[in-house]
């Protein structure tokens, strides 16, 4: 334990990952925050805050405030979530001394470090100090577990709407391939790869159905048309993306918010890491996941854009082969050949 | 952050100038040296599993001291064990296997020094216990101002697995109980006078560990008696083969009549048997705990001077009681410095009772 162990009814901010796929996995710490006693208020926004109210629609949310909490829990690994509770006068910050962040918490601990030579797994050469890459869910557990509070359950629980399941219908035992991202992302699928994705999906026999958020219909609809077949382009919110994976056979994503959807939806699925760890996100379930990594020197540099020019952007992808993929989705459909209704 | 960016940017075109590709590190053969505690070894269990699938080692050797072998029995990659007795065994069996790489799982400095003399190119671990040294690459766990703070070894284990790259996708340990191996456990249990079809609570009172994590026989012993009353299941009370005093102890002061195998051939696959048959297991902090998190059998732990923290996974159908109000609590000690041994001692057999009725409601 770092320090004393929470008291049941402490008031306690809990800081949400930004990132969605980071956020959906530690629901499992913060659903053991709730049943432990803790008066919880959840500092998330966006797509995060959206989720989480669905699912906790009992908790408040807000930011942290030092009049109204006593403990902050930071889930979120940056400098700013621990100064933020820092500011706000929050007596008691625990969470992971990350980003020279340390002198900022009252329960920190240093994260787990690798050392030695050349790193064996998808570490860059030569890149230090390395910080192990470790998997959020895993660090949320033991965050809270310092804390005196323990989880329990380890697979997130979020549940898509009623309406949203009977628009899922429609698509019951399609393919579906994710092609949203952030415009210039260097983690989506790059439209020339996505269109040869599609395109060898659908020569293997796979009814396709590409989805992506509402904001990402730019990005969807320009790798789209690289395809050689139309194939249907659905948008829906979070709650109906995890209702169409309940009823997809197989899905097809780079590393995202996507594949921690299907995950908790139990789809069966294929991912491609490109400039990203899967050490750091392996999802509860990943039994049902291939995942494809790129090898070449620079990945994962994990970095929203990539930062290399001319013939070496986006080389991370080329080491990728979209008909191993096609491969993958044909063997990883016989695990879920008719989604039950 | 914004420095944070730039710097990554700088990293990235640096390290694409100087290596191109990724430098091949090209690891043929992994020997895996496996946990020596039952417990570990149980839960070391998926991290074997994603190392064997690995399609990065063109193969995969599991070292393991041979009175362990009966605990993977039956597992799809039971055939990849190299069983060893004692230090000079496991030399041998090391340069046997000749290996270019070393992966403990053990955090002894003693696994460390003998693939250091056998000189395996490649050696992975963790940074404890001053071997640090030894290890080509290594771990060093999550600390505060210096120390080491408590994770779950379960954890532990799959960021071992990730240093040479191999993401475990579950901790969920695995052990099998085929047909046979459940066969032998019933008929064991009939040739010690239980009922064929007999459903049954099944008590491990020992621990290896030492003597701080026993908890009094005759509360064991109470917790039987007040299952048979509320639940009507008979007891049956194991151990390893040295537990023959301790099952004697718990037999000997239960009211009702429980099957005691302090007589019968004992040995690790019994116990999968046993674990897998059962209602429910009562147990110490002990090994057998993890045989129930492997068949998903509900399971009471009585936990003294440990870090809950240490054991926190696969929990949902099992239930932990310790005494968290205790300042010398937890203390790693094997026998109890302070002789009051109170982190066991102030547990008592309502709450145990308590636990197992919840816990065998969550089935």
């Amino acid at each position: 334990m770092l320090g004393s162990a929470l008291p049941r009814g402490a008031r306690v901010v809990v800081s949400l990952p930004r990132w969605i796929g980071d956020a959906l996995e530690v629901e499992p710490a913060v659903a053991a925050l709730v049943e432990h006693g803790a008066a919880l208020t959840l500092d998330a926004d966006g797509g995060v805050r959206q989720l989480y109210r669905a699912r906790f629609p009992e908790l408040a949310f807000g930011e942290p405030d030092g009049a109204r909490h006593d403990v902050a829990v930071l889930f979120r690994g940056s400098f700013r979530s621990a100064w933020r509770a820092w500011r706000a006068g929050v007596p008691r910050r625990a969470g992971l001394e990350s980003d020279a962040r340390g002198w900022l918490l009252t329960d920190g601990a240093r994260p787990a470090l690798e050392r030695g030579a050349v790193p064996l797994g998808l570490g860059r050469a030569r890149a230090w100090p390395r910080r192990l890459p470790r998997s959020v869910a895993a660090e949320a557990v033991e965050l809270v577990g310092w804390l005196g509070v323990t989880v329990r359950r380890r697979r997130p629980r979020f549940e898509a709407s009623p309406a949203a399941r009977a628009a899922a219908e429609a698509h019951r035992g399609a393919t579906l391939v994710n092609l949203g991202s952030r415009a210039g992302s260097a983690k989506g699928f790059p439209p020339e790869f996505a269109g040869r994705l599609v395109d060898a999906l659908v020569a293997r026999g796979h009814r396709v159905v590409a989805v992506c958020a509402p904001q990402e219909h730019g990005v969807a609809a320009a790798a789209l048309a690289r395809a050689t077949t139309p194939v249907p382009l659905v948008e829906p919110d979070l709650v109906g993306l995890l209702a169409l994976f309940e009823v997809a056979r197989v899905v097809v994503t780079p590393d995202g918010g996507a594949r921690h959807m299907a995950a908790i939806a139990g789809a069966p699925r294929v991912v491609a890491f490109a400039p990203t760890d899967p050490r750091h996100s392996v999802p509860a379930g990943g039994a049902l996941e291939r995942a494809f990594t790129a090898d070449i020197a620079c990945s994962p540099c994990h970095a929203e854009r990539c930062p290399l020019d001319g013939a070496e952007h986006l080389a991370c992808w080329s080491t990728l082969d979209p008909e191993n993929l096609a491969d993958a989705a044909d063997s990883r459909a016989s695990l879920r050949p008719c989604p039950p209704a | 952050m914004l420095a944070t960016g730039r710097l990554r940017t700088i990293q990235g075109r640096m390290n694409a100038a100087r290596h191109g590709r990724r430098p091949a590190h090209e690891l043929r053969h992994l020997w895996v040296r496996a946990p020596n505690w039952v417990g570990d070894l149980v839960m070391a269990t998926p991290v074997l599993e994603a190392l064997v699938g690995s399609s990065r080692f063109e193969r995969v050797s599991i070292g393991l001291r041979s009175h362990l072998a009966g605990v993977v029995e039956g597992l799809p990659w039971a055939d990849r064990v190299v069983t060893f007795k004692g230090a000079r065994d496991e030399m041998a069996a090391l340069a046997r296997a000749a290996p270019d790489g070393a992966l403990l799982l053990t955090n002894s400095f003693s696994a460390a020094l003998r693939v250091w003399r056998a000189g395996v190119p490649l050696r992975a671990g963790t940074a404890l216990g001053g071997r640090g040294m030894l290890l080509t690459h290594r771990l060093v766990p999550p600390s505060r101002e210096g120390r080491r703070v408590p994770i779950p070894t379960a954890h532990l284990l799959a960021d071992l697995a990730g240093l040479v790259g191999v993401t475990v996708p579950d901790l969920a340990p695995r052990l099998a109980a085929d047909a046979g191996v459940r066969a032998r456990a019933r008929a064991v249990l009939v040739e010690h006078g239980a009922a064929a079809d007999a459903r049954f609570v099944l008590c491990a009172p020992g621990a290896a560990f030492g003597a701080a994590k026993l908890w009094p026989p005759e509360r064991f012993a109470a917790v039987l008696d007040r299952l048979f009353d509320e639940q009507g299941w008979i007891g049956v009370v194991t151990g390893a083969p040295s537990e023959g005093p301790q099952i004697a102890a718990v037999v000997d002061a239960c009211r009702h009549p429980v099957v005691s195998l302090a007589k019968a051939e004992r040995d690790l696959a019994l116990l999968r048997g046993l674990v897998s048959e059962c209602e429910l297991l009562v147990v110490g902090d002990s090994g057998p705990r993890w045989f129930a998190a492997a068949f998903d059998v509900p399971c009471v732990s009585i936990m003294g001077p440990n870090f809950p923290e240490l054991t926190a996974t696969s929990l949902e159908r099992a239930r932990i009681v310790r005494r968290d109000d205790l300042e010398c609590s937890p203390c790693l000690r094997r026998v109890c410095p302070l002789e009051h041994h109170a982190c066991m001692r102030e547990i008592g057999v309502d709450e145990v009772v308590a636990a197992a009725l919840d816990v065998v409601g969550t089935r």
